[in-house]
């Protein structure tokens, strides 16, 4: 892996170059934000405070790390940030659950989805291997393989517990086990899938995604940033769709184990 | 009239076993071509044996044979479909009439008359209605109806006629009679005095998890008589 010298001289150079004016203008307009959510009376003065400096850290973070990246090109470096990335994101996608042992499982699935998808495309030579491109092409992939995650799980929790008397109707009439939750199975991938296919029905439409609109204002050739974002917008559809139906499927297992080993009292509706 | 090979063999069952206090040592025997009633105070463990004998619940102890044959032996699909349970709540699977009976049959490599079905519970109905919009008694028998299209050796009935009004009870007790004498064995547990009336037979009287003892309907209405 070499080292870029252009790009690390003008990362170095960055804070010299950035635009402090317009920095300003922005910090002034999320204060005017909360102060006109306060006229309403949704006081949430301290909940946006927290979140925008959590987002400028973080955001902070990942401009060193970039920096890092960009000047030692190191694998090692590259891959400790890739495993940041899925381990934060397993995290995350099962943060919720009730579900025990879901964590390591889902860092797993999301990363795998991710590579299926990726290392073909960098293999293909579309994508670059230069580290400054690979990570937010991958993180795009990741972040959206883990919100499908998440909904995969969430869901698959949810229309077994609505759906059981149904489910428990098909096992008394002697339908195979896996067979009796089909119906819950599809509609948590559909309901998994419809933030992303919503995104790829109006795309261009309602709004321009954020690497297409990025290449663009950094000079590219319009029609090779349509490209590569047809090609991102797919891969994270198939990505999300890898994910959250693993998830599904990992659920129903569960499920299935958990009818013969103990009961389903554990997947009722839990009234509170 | 009852033939005295026991179809469903009940031995010390305890479950679930998550929480075996909730029914403890119930055994009985169940045979070819005869009528069980389960009866006792809510709480007293009458739906978790029809959960456990319908392995919707894993026993915590105990057997339970079938023909002869002990329930490990079956695959689950398969013993769930010759034990069949009919819920007290009516679920609605499918889009229509004829799909509710037809899909389950059809799993099972079956064909059935969906109109002789229908009329066998007294359920005068078009083929092509949405079961969702059928009354609760209505779906009730459809659901009741849907368990002998897999053709079961035993069938489990929890609570019957609770749903259908006073008038077309009669025709489930009707059905009930003519599955016994067709020779399947029907366990039927009921809070209803009237079914114990319109049904004689054994009572299996259970109490806080527990068979209490075993009487017969026309003992135990006696003994429940002021």
């Amino acid at each position: 892996m070499s080292a870029l010298p252009d790009l690390a001289d003008r990362a170095a150079s960055g804070l010299a170059t950035l635009d402090y004016p317009a920095l300003l203008f922005t910090f002034l307009a999320f204060a005017a934000m909360v102060a006109m959510a306060r006229l309403v009376g949704l006081r949430m003065g301290r909940e946006a405070l927290i979140a925008a400096v959590r987002g400028t850290i973080q955001l902070l973070i990942v401009g060193l790390v970039f920096l890092a990246v960009v000047e030692e090109g190191s694998p090692y470096i590259i891959g400790l940030v890739f495993l940041v990335m899925v381990v934060a994101a397993g995290w995350t996608a099962t943060a919720t659950s009730r579900r025990t042992g879901l964590f390591p499982l889902a860092s797993l699935v999301i990363t795998v989805a991710t590579a299926l998808l990726v290392v073909p495309l960098v293999l293909l030579d579309l994508f670059e291997t230069r580290p400054l491109f690979l990570i937010p092409v991958a993180g795009m992939v990741i972040g959206n393989a883990m919100n499908a995650t998440a909904l995969g799980l969430d869901r698959m929790e949810r229309e077994l517990a609505v759906t059981l008397p149904q489910t428990e109707a098909r096992l008394a009439l002697g339908y195979p086990e896996r067979a009796t939750v089909l119906p819950a199975l599809r509609e948590t991938v559909h309901a998994a899938l419809l933030p992303t296919m919503n995104t790829l029905r109006t795309v261009g439409l309602v709004h321009l995604p954020g690497m297409m609109t990025g290449m663009l204002l950094a000079g590219a050739d319009p029609l090779f940033a349509v490209e590569m974002q047809l090609v991102i917008i797919l891969v994270i559809l198939v990505a999300a769709f890898l994910a959250s139906a693993t998830m599904a499927l990992v659920i129903r297992e569960r499920f299935v184990r958990d009818l013969s080993a103990v009961g389903l009292d554990d997947w009722r509706e839990k009234k509170e | 009239m009852a033939a005295e090979r026991a179809l469903l063999s009940v031995r010390d069952l305890s479950g679930p076993r998550v929480d075996p206090d909730r029914l403890r040592d119930v055994s009985f025997d169940l045979p070819q071509g005869g009528l069980l009633h389960v009866h006792g105070p809510s709480g007293s463990g009458k739906t978790t044996l029809l959960r456990l004998l319908a392995r919707l619940a894993p026993s915590a102890s105990g057997e339970v044979w079938l023909d002869g044959a002990p329930m490990a032996s079956f695959p689950a699909p398969e013993w769930r479909r010759r034990v069949a349970l009919v819920f007290q709540e009516p679920s609605v699977l499918e889009a229509t009439v004829r799909d509710e009976l037809e899909s389950p049959a059809r799993l099972h490599g079956r064909t059935v008359d969906v109109e002789a079905l229908l009329g066998s519970v007294g359920l005068d109905v078009g083929p092509e209605r949405d079961p969702s919009r059928l009354s609760g008694g209505e779906r009730k028998r459809l659901t009741i109806a849907r368990s002998l299209a897999v053709d079961p050796d035993v069938v489990m009935l929890d609570e019957p006629t609770s749903s259908i009004d006073p008038e077309r009870r009669e025709e489930v007790h009707a059905l009930v009679r003519r599955l016994v004498a067709d020779g399947l064995g029907v366990l039927v547990v009921s809070h209803l005095v009237e079914d114990l009336e319109a049904l004689p037979g054994p009572v299996l009287l259970l109490g806080a998890g527990r068979a209490v003892r075993s009487t017969t309907t026309e003992a135990f209405l006696a003994e429940a008589a002021p």
